[in-house]
């Protein structure tokens, strides 16, 4: 168990940056690890992604990031998330792998922004994250395959060159 | 979880010392929160302000929204959250989800020297 345990905190966050694409990383599924994650992809596309949309990069991975670690694993901090981003088609083609649950209904939430009413103790505290995923994607994808979960988009951006 | 309160007038002033209020630390945020602010005496004819200054917070995720509005809603209504120096990604968070209409925003947080900064 101990060797278990030495293994699990080295491979909790791997960055690849050679395989697959300008960026790849293995993540557990915690939230301590999806801000360490964000860290990283914000230091490594600072200076080639636009302040502006490298904000918007890391509030849309932060919300598919967090699905995962609250929603796929329902809190069971073993689980392995991998990430990987490819600057392609024009944007960043971000693809999420868990080994979560799936989806309830077989595909992302089709949510809507929280009515916002006028009464303080009505007012929303969630509901938002798939809202503002939707806003910022195109080409939204979730598959199940071999127990795995795959959910890819792509975030536009306005000057970036393929590599 | 690092907040600073100092009470200027009126208006008890909260400056976040973290950088994120994300989904790590939304729980602790509002526990602190409610540490922070003493009871108030009761709703008076005026809520008093509570200034939640986030010139030193660059993220804010949805659980970190949401428990913002949570803050807003456990204070009500004897105090009023309103906040402070929203940095770019914040305020884009705010605006997006239409929660910069709730909130009463400062572009920056009342100092001891001037009365309101809005």
């Amino acid at each position: 168990m101990p060797r278990e345990t030495e293994a699990a905190t080295v491979t909790e966050q791997q960055v690849d940056r050679d395989h697959d694409g300008p960026f790849a990383v293995t993540l557990r599924s915690t939230s301590e690890a999806v801000r360490r994650t964000l860290a990283l992809i914000t230091e490594h596309f600072a200076g080639s992604v636009p302040d502006a949309e490298l904000g918007m990069l890391e509030m849309v991975l932060a919300e598919t990031l967090n699905n995962v670690v609250e929603h796929a694993m329902s809190g069971n901090a073993r689980g392995q998330v991998k990430l990987r981003i490819l600057c392609r088609n024009g944007g960043l083609d971000c693809t999420i792998l868990d080994n979560g649950l799936p989806m309830p209904d077989g595909e992302p939430p089709r949510t809507t922004l929280p009515e916002i009413g006028r009464m303080i103790d009505d007012l929303p505290e969630g509901g938002f994250g798939w809202s503002l995923i939707r806003m910022h994607v195109r080409d939204l994808e979730y598959r199940r395959q071999d127990g795995i979960n795959v959910l890819r988009f792509l975030l536009p951006l306005t000057e970036m060159a393929d590599t | 979880m690092n907040l600073s309160s100092r009470q200027i007038g009126d208006a008890l002033i909260i400056r976040v010392g973290e950088a994120r209020i994300d989904s790590l630390i939304a729980i602790q945020f509002k526990d602190a929160m409610r540490a922070a602010v003493p009871d108030a005496v009761g709703p008076g004819p005026e809520a008093l302000p509570v200034i939640l200054d986030l010139a030193g917070v660059n993220f804010v995720d949805s659980s970190g929204l949401g428990a913002i509005v949570a803050v807003m809603k456990f204070l009500a209504p004897a105090r009023r959250l309103e906040l402070a120096a929203l940095q770019p990604n914040v305020e884009r968070v705010f605006r997006l989800t239409r929660m910069d209409g709730v909130f009463t925003i400062h572009d920056q947080a009342p100092t001891d020297g001037t009365q309101d900064a809005a």
